[in-house]
């Protein structure tokens, strides 16, 4: 996975015990500060699970919002620069896995989106997973470079509350993308 | 002559400004778990997978 510099931002990163972050500026149509961390989630299979978070920092109200839709014209560049910081994070930890969730793909998100949205698309909801089908819909696109360089598991908790993990297979709904390094 | 849409150096008192504004915003959030709900959402859903999956279940440590 790597990028060519102009279609990513410059960041700084923050490596401590506990997690690592990494923090950028997306210059669209307005400055807005991004956060990325990651963070200690449990162990599966004698691994490390770390969750990639990713938000908006608002110096404000001294918060990060990973619920935002931003819209500062340069999505392409900020995804880029968050999916660029997934090769530091495995070379500091070759040994764990990564989870990538998206905050639409909650339960209640539905509910929540369909009191606020004007759409009102009920159960058909098009936002509910939207943030994770970016994450797979790249997965799947650069599957065979990213394939040979990592190995990439899908999960998803069933309608009888059954979760699943199981290898990638391209087309599934999967709301968690999981990741770990290929020796 | 077309004229310089940047100076270099008010390009790198940008990138000095922008370096120190990171670095604020860094040591206001040292420590904060930026994203307590998507933690505990992914905890949720290994916890599931633990009890589907009994082979799954690990002693817990921390990244360091």
């Amino acid at each position: 996975m790597s990028f060519e510099v102009e279609f990513i931002y410059e960041k700084r990163e923050f490596k401590s015990a506990n997690d690592l972050k990494f923090f950028f500026v997306s210059e669209g149509y307005e400055d807005v500060i991004k956060a990325i961390q990651y963070a200690f989630v449990d162990v599966v299979e004698n691994r490390e699970v770390i969750n990639l978070g990713f938000g908006d920092y608002d110096m404000d109200t001294d918060t990060v919002s990973d619920s935002v839709t931003t819209n500062n014209n340069d999505g392409r560049k900020v995804f880029n620069t968050v999916l660029s910081t997934i090769p530091i994070f495995f070379k500091y930890y070759p040994d764990k896995m990564i989870v990538v969730q998206g905050s639409d793909s909650d339960e209640d998100f539905r509910e929540r989106c369909n009191q606020n949205c004007e759409k009102k698309c009920g159960e058909g909801c098009r936002k509910f997973n939207q943030r994770i089908r970016i994450y797979r819909t790249y997965v799947e696109l650069h599957w065979d470079v990213l394939n040979k360089e990592y190995q990439f598991f899908g999960g998803f908790v069933s309608e009888n509350g059954v979760a699943v993990k199981e290898p990638y297979v391209k087309g599934r709904n999967y709301t968690s993308v999981l990741l770990i390094k290929r020796n | 002559m077309k004229p310089k849409t940047k100076d270099r150096n008010e390009e790198s008192k940008v990138s000095v400004s922008k370096n120190a504004l990171l670095s604020l915003v860094a040591s206001r959030l040292n420590g904060r778990d930026l994203f307590p709900g998507k933690i505990k959402r992914a905890r949720e859903f290994v916890r599931k997978l633990k009890q589907t999956n009994p082979e799954t279940q690990d002693q817990n440590t921390k990244l360091a």
